[in-house]
């Protein structure tokens, strides 16, 4: 999936346009663009600097100070699969070896297809149903590693 | 003002209002420890080292960013305070490698000096850093992430001061470490101007510059001396370290002054590794292809019967550099002006000068004074660059063009021929295919101008151009045009900078000025225009060897005295013609090439770092350049050679008339009372 220059630079002016002149737009911008791209990609970020005036410098500080910003491609679906104390007992590690050995991807990494992204993350605070795992915006509880497979199947 | 009065570990204090706590104390000699904090940039209280107690507040508060208020009872020294500070240095010595026997600064670092003076001799809590890189891949600056600890000066001075912000902070916590530009190593990126500014404010051994490293400690060398970097107009100020008479290291001086104690990648680089250089050591006599040693009397002799037999066919001519100091421009004069009557002395580059002091003219008989210090350029809402390439010309100029635009909020327009020298952050980008239709552009600018702020409701007069006009002469869209005119009349003071090609045509000069006068660019010592004159003591030849009218190359000498520092290359006019003379004294400290392979007779001369004097400096002062490591050998100071040489030809020099800076700063008649003069004044 490759995504032409000039289509990027006019998408990107487009997020940028309601905010130009005004101050603390950045986030927002940086947002939008990842909404729409799925990730802050380098000539997004230059072209950000360069309609805000702000260093490239600044704009990658603030794009790698937060964890909801990402550099590099995402797959289509996000597992993340809850590391917190009550999954922890419950087995959530061999729930998050045998997606990595399915989807033969480390920890948040992306698959080559762009299909999934695996992101353990400490908690999603439904501990009542450790362990549990997130696709998308969609809760999975109570897993056991071999009930992964048919819900990872599920998404193309 | 409000004064107030703070008590500060007993002893009362006097400040004033808008003062924080430290900036009292200093002033008031009371010792506060600091490490993130320097002075002149923006203070931001990270590293809890200047945390100090107020009365009446149970809070610990960093004195360099808590306002001091009328009444205050502060203390700095308590046990408590001592015993954080204690523990904010653990922590910080725990937070990366910060093992001093393997680095480079040991004995030269602000956190070492802290933990002794805290008698921090054990680190209590457990090492748990992550390892980082030793970025080296810059060719002159070193980063080492390992011996960070995040006080963001280097972030700051980039920032705030050289204007490029090439640096800043990447992600958070214990993985936050410097990166520049989009996550690139220090060598990749496409910001850096290598200035070396980031380096000089470290405060430990992270950002080193290669040269400097194991060259000798700061505090080990035997002396500092501060003097002017003479490698272009501004004259930044320089201190430089000598240690066992060579010079160690360079750096700016005083934070506090508008360039924030930068100097750019020509002084930084070029001063230090010009002590490197191989020296004119003794006086040289060519013999066929190759020079022979002589003794001062034997050359200074051959030089005089040259000169006389040359003087008498009124054939002969003095071509001075202009990184001179005013004393040694008043030896020329004294003697080749004013003592031997001639009249072919100038400088190198002497037409860039010619054009600007020709374009200034019909505004200088007004008694007004054309141009403006450079550090104005910081007070303006409006930088105009007028085919200027400030990051070559003047790089500290182009740091104060950049500040201006990205953090004081000024405009930024480009009227240039073929050039954007700041493409990113330009306004309005007016780029000409020629350099006349870029003139026309400031010619009909002016005019237009003038008229929208003389008064919105008056007529146009008629013969005036129109803006549809002006769009077809230059080639630049008539909606540029009109968007250039509402910037620079809606601005308060617009400043103009003046790139040195642009002084090939003293009229454009003038239309500069015209433009700046038409737009209300107004400053207390002059009018809103920056000239980008070429070299240190540029100023200073106007009044002194700058010739009125160009002789170089117009006919064949028979001999030429030909005065160079060596630091800046000469130019091919004055090569060419120097080339062409029959015979020709070069007196310079450096084997400079070419210009010593067309010497018949060669003269030591003292280098940059063994001269005093002063310069005449587009910042709008006379600077002083001390002597930093005293001559050796056979070099002797100007003065005494053209003493002998003036015997030997039997003049007596004329005394120094006044010093030749001694009209440039003032302006008789307020700027304000400037008119626009007509363009037939100058170009005839």
């Amino acid at each position: 999936m490759t995504i032409q220059t000039t289509d990027v630079e006019q998408r990107v002016k487009a997020i940028i346009e309601p905010w130009k002149g005004k101050k603390g737009g950045l986030i927002p911008i940086l947002q939008g663009v990842q909404h729409e791209f799925g990730y802050l990609q380098e000539d997004a970020m230059e072209i950000i600097s360069r309609e805000l005036r702000i260093p490239t410098a600044e704009v990658y500080g603030v794009a790698t100070f937060y964890a909801q910003f990402h550099l590099k491609p995402r797959g289509r679906h996000i597992i993340r699969i809850c590391r917190g104390t009550a999954c922890h007992v419950r087995g959530s590690l061999k729930i998050l070896e045998r997606v990595k050995e399915i989807l033969k991807i480390e920890e948040n990494g992306t698959t080559d297809d762009l299909r999934f992204t695996l992101e353990p993350v400490a908690c999603l605070g439904a501990c009542g149903l450790a362990p549990v795992v997130m696709i998308n915006d969609v809760t999975y509880g109570r897993l056991t590693p071999d009930g992964i497979k048919p819900i990872l199947d599920k998404h193309e | 003002m409000n004064n107030i009065t703070l008590t500060i570990d007993g002893k009362t204090c006097d400040g004033v209002q808008g003062d924080t706590i430290l900036e009292v104390a200093r002033r008031n000699d009371v010792y506060i420890p600091t490490l993130c904090f320097l002075e002149g940039l923006t203070p931001i209280g990270s590293c809890r080292m200047c945390v100090v107690e107020v009365e009446k507040n149970p809070k610990m508060l960093t004195a360099c960013t808590t306002p001091a208020q009328d009444g205050m009872v502060v203390h700095t020294q308590t046990e408590k305070l001592r015993e954080f500070r204690r523990q904010m240095l653990e922590l910080i010595f725990a937070g990366r490698n910060h093992f001093c026997m393997y680095c480079s600064q040991s004995g030269d670092c602000e956190l070492q000096d802290l933990a002794i003076e805290h008698g921090m001799d054990s680190v209590r809590y457990p090492y748990l850093y992550a390892g980082f890189d030793n970025d080296a891949t810059h060719r002159d600056i070193q980063m080492d992430h390992n011996r960070c600890i995040l006080c963001l000066r280097c972030i700051r001075v980039c920032a705030e001061k050289v204007g490029t912000h090439t640096l800043d902070l990447q992600k958070r916590g214990w993985n936050a470490t410097i990166v520049s530009d989009l996550g690139r190593r220090l060598g990749e990126s496409s910001t850096c101007t290598t200035c070396g500014a980031c380096a000089q404010v470290c405060p430990t051994g992270t950002i080193t510059l290669r040269e400097f490293a194991y060259r000798g400690r700061r505090k080990d060398c035997d002396d500092v001396v501060e003097s002017v970097c003479p490698l272009c107009s501004i004259g930044c100020r320089i201190k430089a370290y000598v240690r066992t008479g060579s010079i160690a290291r360079v750096e700016g001086t005083s934070v506090t002054e508008p360039d924030g104690g930068q100097l750019c990648k020509k002084g930084r680089w070029t001063l230090p590794r010009s002590a490197e250089r191989e020296r004119i050591s003794v006086p040289m006599i060519r013999e066929g292809s190759h020079y022979r040693e002589a003794s001062w009397e034997e050359a200074l002799d051959l030089v005089a019967r040259n000169f006389q037999k040359a003087h008498g066919a009124d054939s002969d001519g003095i071509l001075v550099s202009s990184l001179c100091t005013d004393e040694e421009l008043s030896l020329f004069v004294s003697l080749f002006k004013d003592g031997l009557g001639m009249e072919r002395l100038d400088t190198f580059d002497g037409d860039v000068l010619r054009g600007f002091v020709k374009g200034f003219e019909p505004f200088r008989r007004q008694g007004v004074r054309p141009f403006t210090a450079a550090h104005n350029i910081l007070d303006s809402d409006c930088i105009v660059n007028l085919s200027a390439d400030p990051d070559e010309e003047a790089p500290v100029i182009a740091s104060y063009m950049r500040v201006g635009t990205l953090r004081n909020g000024a405009s930024l327009l480009n009227l240039s021929c073929k050039t954007s020298p700041f493409a990113d952050i330009t306004d309005v980008d007016a780029v000409t295919a020629t350099p006349a239709q870029s003139v026309a552009l400031v010619e009909g600018l002016a005019e237009l101008v003038a008229d929208l702020k003389a008064s919105g409701s008056e007529a146009q007069e008629e013969g005036k151009i129109s803006v549809g006009e002006l769009a077809g002469k230059t080639g630049i869209p008539e909606e540029t045009v009109e968007r250039i005119i509402n910037k620079l009349a809606g601005s308060q003071r617009p400043v103009f900078v003046l790139g040195g090609c642009l002084s090939r045509d003293p009229g454009a000069v003038t239309s500069a000025v015209n433009l700046a006068i038409a737009s209300r660019a107004i400053f207390e010592d002059g009018i809103g225009v920056v000239p980008l004159v070429v070299s240190g003591n540029s100023l200073g030849t106007i009044n002194t060897v700058l010739a009125k009218e160009p002789w170089i190359g117009r006919k064949k000498l028979d001999f030429l005295y030909v005065y160079s520092t060596g630091l800046v290359p000469e130019d091919e006019e004055s090569l060419s013609a120097i080339s062409g003379t029959k015979f020709v004294v070069v007196q310079c400290p450096f084997w400079a090439q070419p210009l010593v392979n067309f010497a018949d007779v060669l003269l030591p001369a003292p280098a940059w770092f063994e001269r005093s004097g002063h310069y005449c400096t587009i910042e709008g002062e006379r600077r002083r350049l001390n002597v930093v490591v005293p001559p050796k050998g056979e070099i002797r100071g100007l003065a005494s050679i053209l003493k002998d040489l003036s015997a030997g030809l039997g003049v007596e020099p004329e005394k120094p008339k006044e010093s030749p800076c001694g009209n440039l700063f003032a302006s008789e008649k307020p700027p304000a009372d400037a008119r626009m003069v007509s363009l037939e004044e100058v170009r005839n």
